[in-house]
């Protein structure tokens, strides 16, 4: 570190975020020193409070400051439906831009046996309690369509089966507003199998 | 070091920094490779190279991670979902663990090849891997002997036999340690035709023998997660 102040240290410090190398950091510093110190206060506060009192929803393990998040407490929500995804940002793509009203189970990851990842990792006996709970009749499965994913779905729909459960896969193939000669073989196969009455 | 047009299957891969990813693959002619791809991710297409896939790739570099200079997609192996996926990735698996980097193996890939192929089109996922981890063992230079006993004479059919891992096959009762394996099986294994579940069963019980000393203490996730999946089918069933 250059000279090791304050704000040096700050550079360094931006650089945990993904996408920022030294030349973005240097400028959102000089960004929040020359021209936002309350951003900067407002940033530093938000940060704090975030790392310390941040955890995961008793129920789905999303991030949450309380015992059960917001989405597992709204009673408006259909708690027929479980969507389970990989990730926080999975919750926020499907709650925010599309019409489900069920509720979410979070993995936060997937399986993956050959770099260690195994079913206590991603919460599955967390999982398995939630299937239990009364009221509940469908799984939505919407983990990504990669080998991995494929293979936390096939775990989870034994498990939802078991207990005489429906279970359902999010819909592949051609992305809305997407070109076919973009899209790559595999999908376009899969979009033909998967191909619908019109 | 460069290589052109070599058909090549993904292994496993990982992300590297904030777009690259690091490949492990299959060939042929260069065994398996440690290979690094720039801008493989975070763009809205998929890279072409993921596992269960055959692919032609270039690669150039020195060192252990040269750096892939085109993957092109020759054929998928279809139908690699559910438990078939979990046997392919317990294959992919069991490779990395166990075959060094840079050793040839021509024979080997074909039935890599293959075992993706039969796993994809429903086939008995038992008889596909004893053939993959037979053939992945021949590989590495432990193959089992199969068609003559500990004494050098032919094996039959109405034998029963011990594996020792020194001697091979020693008829029962003469004894030692390891799996009893019936002479039909061992005969079945090696010709590539697994029947009944008993000799799955013996044939099973036989490739472990031969393949845990090599893996070591670490544990198969796979092979954990395949334990995991049939436990609770028979839960189901019974």
């Amino acid at each position: 570190m250059a000279g090791g102040g304050l704000v040096e240290a700050l550079i360094e410090a931006f650089q945990c975020l993904p996408g920022v190398g030294p030349k973005t950091a240097r400028r959102m510093t000089y960004h929040l020193l020359e021209r936002d110190r309350d951003g900067a206060r407002r940033l530093a506060r938000a940060l704090t409070q975030a790392a310390e009192r941040v955890g995961h929803c008793r129920r789905c393990r999303n991030l949450t400051e309380s015992e059960v998040c917001a989405l597992c407490a709204d009673p408006q929500r259909d708690a027929r439906l479980l969507c389970v995804v990989e990730s926080p940002a999975d919750v926020a793509a499907i709650a925010g831009g599309t019409a489900y009203r069920g509720h979410f189970f979070v993995l936060m990851g997937r399986l993956s046996p050959l770099d260690g990842i195994g079913p206590e990792d991603i919460g599955l006996d967390v999982l398995e309690r939630r299937l239990e709970e009364a009221g509940l009749e469908e799984v939505v499965l919407a983990t990504n369509p990669t080998v991995e994913g494929e293979v936390t779905a096939h775990v989870i729909a034994e498990m939802s089966r078991a207990r005489g459960l429906r279970v359902t896969r999010i819909a592949r193939g051609v992305p809305v507003g997407g070109e076919l000669e973009y899209a790559d073989a595999s999908t376009l196969e899969e979009a033909l199998e998967a191909r619908r009455e019109y | 070091m460069r290589v052109e047009r070599e058909p090549a299957c993904v292994l496993h891969t990982r992300p590297w920094r904030e777009t690259s990813l690091l490949l492990e693959v299959l060939t042929p002619g260069h065994g398996r490779v440690g290979l690094i791809q720039r801008a493989a991710r975070g763009g809205r297409r998929a890279p072409a190279a993921r596992p269960f896939r055959l692919l032609r790739m270039d690669w150039r570099g020195r060192g252990d991670l040269p750096t892939v200079t085109q993957a092109e997609l020759l054929e998928p192996f279809p139908g690699l979902t559910g438990l078939a996926a979990v046997c392919g990735l317990y294959v992919n698996e069991l490779t990395l663990r166990l075959l060094p980097r840079g050793l040839p193996v021509p024979e080997l890939f074909p039935v890599y090849c293959r075992s993706l192929t039969e796993l994809g089109h429903g086939a008995p996922p038992d008889v596909v891997l004893r053939r993959y981890e037979l053939h992945l063992l021949r590989a590495l230079g432990y193959a089992p002997v199969l068609e003559r006993d500990a004494r050098g004479r032919a094996v039959s059919a109405r034998g029963r036999y011990r594996y020792d891992r020194e001697r091979g096959l020693v008829p029962v009762p003469a004894g030692g340690g390891g799996p009893l394996i019936s002479g039909d099986t061992a005969l079945a294994l090696a010709n590539g035709r697994l029947g009944n579940a008993a000799q799955r069963r013996e044939a099973r019980d036989l490739l472990r023998h031969l393949l845990d000393p090599l893996l070591g203490e670490r544990p198969l996730h796979s092979r954990a997660l395949l334990h995991r999946l049939q436990a609770a089918r028979r839960n189901e069933s019974s």
